[in-house]
């Protein structure tokens, strides 16, 4: 994971316990501009993107299909 | 050599807001942490609780069976436990629901004589029912992995509401790292739903929103226009009940009258 990704998951990570935050992020994204670490273009990314466009800018090590289970293989 | 002992916690789907604290306490304490999440940023947050922490996502291999990336994490979870470490594995939502290796690594860590304990977490169902606003106590639920639910014929109530996992991965058994999803088998399950249910009954494809930032994925649609709704691998498919029975009367009045004598 690249330190940008980084600085985003931690913004993720603060946006999850902490409502009022993402009240904020959703009423005016830029307003966090210092607080998140992040460019002008990276939260309107995170405010305008799709699942696979945030997904892809967070990086990492996990993968939607790593969900994909194991059933249906015994008899 | 000190003893090895097994800690399961889930992560819930929504990075670190779903977590307990009890499970934070495990993941922040743990010797050795593995973990298996579903978005790069929840597990970032773990390495970040958590210098230890090592990721489960490369015991999958290409067109391999599930099981085996399941035996491969258990394998090496059990491993750290073997070697005397106090070891916490996290898993995505409920570590007991359709995540094979968490309560595997559990059953086989107590077999061999270790410490071990699972807590409970927020499930996907959990998500569902507080973004659908629907109360399963009330009418009661199914709950059904969907290729088991097709291959094994069952006798259900449809007047309890059914949810359906994995609707989207009916039949897929190895992992594929671009693995789209199985509309055919989609179709069948579309298919045998229309048995039980009038084609007008609305149903909800779901999925839980993976980061603060989405909403969760919701979709009405009737049973009817199924087949080409849109699908993921990890879609879930809520189908309300149908309208209640009527009640007893004859069990009503044994009640009534079993009351009256306590």
């Amino acid at each position: 994971m690249s330190k940008r990704s980084e600085i985003i998951a931690d913004f993720m990570a603060k946006l999850s316990v902490d409502p009022a935050l993402r009240r904020r992020f959703k009423d005016d994204p830029s307003s966090l501009k210092d607080e998140s670490g992040l460019s002008d273009e990276e939260l309107e990314l995170l405010a305008g993107g799709g699942p696979d466009q945030v997904l892809e800018a967070l990086g990492g090590d996990a993968t939607v299909n790593c969900c994909v289970l194991f059933t249906g293989e015994e008899s | 050599m000190a003893q090895g002992r097994l800690t399961v916690v889930g992560t819930g789907y929504n990075v670190a807001g779903q977590v307990t604290p009890e499970a934070l306490t495990c993941v922040q304490r743990a010797e050795r942490l593995f973990y298996l999440v579903s978005d790069p940023a929840t597990g970032a947050w773990l390495k970040s609780q958590n210098a230890s922490a090592e990721p489960l996502h490369h015991c999958y291999r290409e067109g391999e069976p599930g099981q085996a990336a399941c035996e491969r994490m258990v394998e090496r979870i059990l491993a750290a436990v073997r070697a005397g470490h106090e070891v916490c594995a996290a898993f995505y939502g409920h570590p007991a629901i359709c995540v094979p290796p968490g309560l595997e690594s559990l059953r086989r860590a107590r077999q061999e004589g270790f410490p071990a304990q699972m807590l409970p977490a927020i499930s996907f169902e959990d998500c569902l029912f507080a973004d659908l606003g629907v109360d399963p106590g009330t009418h009661g639920r199914i709950l059904c992995e969907a290729t088991d639910f097709l291959l094994r014929p069952r006798r259900f109530d449809p007047t309890a509401s059914l949810i359906l996992l994995q609707v989207g991965a009916i039949g897929l058994v190895h992992f594929r790292e671009d693995t789209t999803p199985n509309r055919a088998g989609f179709r069948l399950l579309a298919r045998a739903l229309r048995q039980q249910y009038p084609e007008s009954h609305q149903v909800a494809l779901y999925r839980a929103s993976q980061l603060p930032i989405l909403e969760p994925s919701i979709v009405w649609i009737p049973v009817s226009e199924l087949p080409e709704a849109p699908l993921s691998t990890n879609s879930t498919l809520y189908v309300p009940p149908l309208p209640r029975r009527p009640l007893d009367q004859e069990m009503l009045t044994r009640l009534r009258q079993a009351m009256s004598e306590v």
